[in-house]
């Protein structure tokens, strides 16, 4: 048999199971992985609040100072003095190369970055990662009902929400009187909107709204594309 | 035959019992003390834990319903700081574990003389009615070079093992095979597992683990001297088939050298 390099855009191949020793004329089953102290399962990915659904669980092999995963192939390895420390650098490049991938379109990725795509998606689930991924947004509001703590706001959208104290990081959060504004850090549902966290809240000053004839003004200055040249092609 | 650099990654020794007849369960508390004797060469501790979920029909509109679940400690294992010494406790099992780290690779005789205290304290502690049987495995790295043109004869590296024909399958790029031998010097079978690994791209080579696992079975016995008797007939065994199983191509990939 001649085997030949896997050519570097060739998907890794997950094994169907590391092998099954059965004990000669009997039906105990027992696998390598059970005994074999290189080999480690790779349950959860996670860094700081950030986990990953995994598709299955990751079987790795530490040997020589590296982390090798069969279903990731060549493409990541973790490298570290202890399997610990080479399972910390493989967990890093799994999440730098999401977050830089995720946010790439399909069109704007070259070829190592589509196959490192490729294999990131047989690892994790993206759809649920997408839909269980809290939505970070920045929104200014201010407190309208305060009975007697602060448990409602309008945004600057004019739509009101009710806000849990719990729900609020910011011990201050408490003492915000009615009409005070604000500008905070909102974690939302990705699928429903609905607000979740609101990891950090800072008083504003209120924010002023121009006179209408001045705004009006201020627009007209912008310009518009209608204003341009027509050009014949 | 010797090496300098042989391809063993990890070794190990296990030891299955046959329980007392007073035994009514695997004791936990048995084994915190059994390891507290060992926590200056073994200061780390991990455990591997099996749930077993109960699951109960309803109707054939609903789904099944969890009933119970079963949390069991399945094995634990002591480890020295670098993990390359792995003390492992299971129900009625006892292991060591040699890992290779940086150029010191694990041997049998320093598995054995790792292992020989440990298995006269288990013997007094959990009172077993006999050793059941014992285990020698081997878990080897080979890494073949690629060469310029990037492809291998698998065959002038592992004669054994079988092949595939080109057309109509196409090219060859991850093989996993496994036999099960009935060893002629010693009572129990041997599994042997090859199979390829990724190797880091750096390394420009095709990577292999090959597992050796020799069972001597129907030990029945607490006579230590039999035991290693037959420990060493199957390490011997082993050592045969090592080097009958890799051609010289492979061998002297890891700096043979003769003992006399």
């Amino acid at each position: 048999m001649t085997l030949f390099m896997p050519s570097p855009t060739s998907m890794p191949i997950a094994f169907v199971d590391t092998v099954l020793l059965r004990e000669a004329g009997g039906s105990m089953v027992q696998k390598y992985r059970d005994s074999d102290a290189t080999q480690m399962t790779i349950d959860q990915v996670e860094v700081g609040t950030t986990s990953y659904p995994l598709r299955q669980s990751l079987n790795a092999t530490f040997v020589g100072g590296q982390l090798v995963a069969e279903s990731l192939g060549p493409v990541f390895v973790g490298y570290g003095e202890s399997r610990e420390a080479a399972l910390q650098d493989l967990i890093l490049k799994i999440h730098a190369s999401f977050q830089e991938l995720i946010a790439k379109r399909p069109f704007e990725m070259n070829g190592d970055e589509q196959h490192r795509w490729d294999v990131l998606r047989e690892l994790i689930d993206v759809t649920v990662y997408k839909n269980t991924t809290a939505v970070v947004v920045r929104q200014f509001g201010k407190v309208t009902q305060v009975r007697p703590w602060p448990q409602e706001v309008e945004w600057d959208n004019g739509r009101k929400e009710a806000v849990l104290l719990r729900q609020v990081n910011s011990p201050d959060f408490i003492t915000y009187k009615p009409g005070q504004p604000f500008e905070a850090v909102v974690e939302r549902n990705p699928l429903t909107g609905e607000l979740l966290r609101i990891s950090h809240i800072e008083r504003r000053r209120q924010i002023l709204r121009m006179p209408p004839e001045q705004e009006r003004q201020l627009v007209d200055a912008i310009g518009s594309s209608r204003q341009l040249e027509t050009t014949q092609l | 035959m010797n090496f300098l650099n042989p391809p063993v990654a990890e070794l190990w020794v296990s030891f299955s019992f046959a329980p007392n007849e007073a035994k009514t369960g695997w004791d936990l508390g048995q084994v915190g003390k059994f390891l507290q004797r060992y926590m200056d060469e073994f200061p780390r501790l991990e455990r591997a834990l099996e749930t077993e979920l109960h699951v109960e029909e309803t109707s054939a509109s609903d789904l099944p319903r969890v009933i119970g679940r079963d949390v069991r400690v399945k094995y634990v294992r002591a480890s020295n700081a670098d993990r390359s010494r792995i003390l492992q406790l299971a129900d009625d099992e006892l292991a060591f574990h040699l890992l290779k780290r940086g150029d010191n690779y694990p041997r049998f005789s320093a598995v054995r003389e790792a292992i020989t205290p440990k298995l006269n304290d288990y013997l007094r502690d959990f009172q077993p009615a006999s050793i059941r049987k014992s285990v020698i495995h081997y878990l080897d790295i080979i890494d073949i070079p690629i060469p310029v043109d990037g492809k291998i004869e698998i065959r002038d590296y592992f004669p054994f093992v079988t092949d595939l024909p080109e057309l109509p399958f196409g090219q060859v790029q991850f093989t996993a095979q496994q036999f099960v031998a009935e060893c002629p010097v010693d009572e129990g079978p041997l599994h042997l597992q090859i199979r390829t690994l990724p190797s880091p791209p750096e390394k420009r080579v095709f990577r292999f683990r090959v597992d050796w696992q020799k069972h001597s079975t129907n030990v029945n016995s607490l006579d230590l001297t039999e035991i290693w008797n037959r420990l060493d007939r199957s390490h011997q065994y082993l050592r045969d088939c090592f080097e009958l199983f890799l051609t010289k191509s492979t061998l002297d990939l890891f700096g043979p050298f003769s003992e006399h």
